[in-house]
């Protein structure tokens, strides 16, 4: 990685020789530099990318986040960002998930917090997974009493009322409080 | 033509104008990216006597959601002058005046950010003028630049900004307040650099078309000592001793 300070409209490459990554884009000539940073040339890929030290608040491909769910629609719900791989975030942009492959009655119920991956931008969404063992529910509390769950299976039991939910849990279920994200 | 009358010798016969400058000399300029800390990008200018701060937040969700374009993000931009900014108390409820700026800005900055890859989402700059002493557009425009380049939002190129105008029938760079009230012509242009593009041009004023020319070309000159001044800041910050 080069060391030389770069500012957005800075050249960084001709197009024939490399392509435009991450924070960076052509203009039909060259490659140009989106934001500040420092180049990272990858020559065996050829592409010519910008590291920038500060996150934005929209999740790549591949990030893991948590958030609240938002809406539960008949195929998919929809999750308010919280976190982006472990740091908060206060952008609150919102994720769509799809649960058609999923057989289960309840994947997860509105206020729930979850945890996703994303898979995809697409058509100006963003697409995310639950269909991985540490991925899906983190904390929820019983529908009918509002009192604290404990984990059975795939499923969930109130300690009050013992009324048994079904969702798709994650493997870290309750090892987190979120009661603060809830408020 | 055009300025009004005036006691006051805005240019003098050595070629000094009202404050002591030369024509194409710009006023004292002083820029620092970053200094808000729960703002995701942020910049100070101190241009002349003008004292501005921006704050940047996004990309974030959009609120009311109807105003959100599935296509790109939208660019959000509110101008506001203090109470305390001008020498009477200025009401701060917004005017036509900074709705105008705002939308102005707004318009200036829109061909440099790429929203594209943030469809659904909202960028929004609130720019504040804590003291103005004449173009104050200029200044903002070129803080708010910088204050969405530390916010880390992808960018076509930075918006440098700087009026040229026309005082006793000669061309100058960075029209100040007495220039702008009693000259002849304001010209406030913002420029970038790198793309050699022009995203802001204002006419305030009668010119020639060879005055025009010149008058661009001074501005364009302006723009690219202020642009000078936007990449020190930024360097200052992310590879200097300016953290914060």
């Amino acid at each position: 990685m080069s060391d030389i300070a770069i500012f957005p409209g800075d050249k960084i490459a001709a197009i024939e020789e490399y392509e435009a990554g991450y924070n960076a884009f052509d203009d039909g000539d060259m490659v140009r530099a989106a934001t500040v940073g420092k180049m990272d040339i990858d020559k065996d890929n050829r592409v010519a990318n910008i590291k920038h030290p500060k996150m934005l608040s929209i999740p790549k491909a591949g990030d893991i986040i948590i958030g609240t769910v938002a809406a539960v629609m008949s195929s998919m719900i929809a999750v308010t960002i919280d976190y982006i791989n472990g740091k908060p975030t206060t952008s609150k942009v919102e994720c769509v998930c799809s649960t058609r492959n999923i057989r289960r009655k309840n994947i997860a119920l509105v206020n729930d917090i979850v945890t996703l991956k994303i898979i995809s931008h697409l058509n100006g969404t963003i697409h995310a997974a639950i269909d991985e063992p540490h991925l899906g529910v983190l904390f929820t509390k019983c529908r009918k009493c509002g009192n604290k769950v404990v984990p059975m299976r795939d499923a969930i039991k109130c300690i009050e009322c013992a009324w048994i939910d079904e969702r798709k849990l994650s493997t870290n279920f309750g090892n987190s409080e979120f009661v603060k994200l809830r408020e | 033509m055009g300025g009004r009358e005036s006691e006051l010798v805005l240019l003098d016969e050595n070629g000094i104008r009202c404050d002591g400058r030369k024509v194409d000399e710009p006023r004292r300029i002083m820029i620092k990216a970053g200094g808000l800390k729960n703002a995701d990008g942020s910049a100070y200018i101190e241009f002349g006597d003008n004292k501005i701060l921006v704050g940047v937040f996004g990309p974030r969700d959009v609120h009311p959601k109807h105003m959100s374009n599935t296509d790109t993000g939208i660019l959000r931009v509110r101008y506001h002058m203090e109470p305390f900014s001008v020498t009477e108390r200025k009401n701060p409820a917004p005017s036509r005046r900074e709705i105008e700026i705002s939308k102005v800005i707004k318009e200036a900055l829109e061909p440099a950010v790429m929203l594209d890859k943030f469809p659904r989402t909202a960028v929004d700059v609130f720019i504040e003028v804590l003291q103005a002493d004449g173009g104050t557009r200029c200044a903002a425009l070129s803080a708010a630049s910088v204050a969405l380049a530390d916010a880390g939002i992808p960018m076509r190129d930075l918006v440098a900004a700087c009026a040229a105008g026309k005082v006793a029938d000669t061309v100058i760079l960075d029209v100040n307040n007495e220039e702008d009230q009693a000259g002849q012509a304001d010209m406030p242009i913002g420029y970038m650099p790198n793309l050699e593009k022009i995203t802001l041009l204002q006419l305030d004023g009668v010119l020639t078309p060879e005055e025009y020319k010149k008058c661009v070309e001074t501005g364009i000159n302006g723009c690219k000592i202020v642009y000078d001044l936007q990449k020190k800041a930024l360097h200052d910050k992310y590879f200097g001793n300016g953290g914060d």
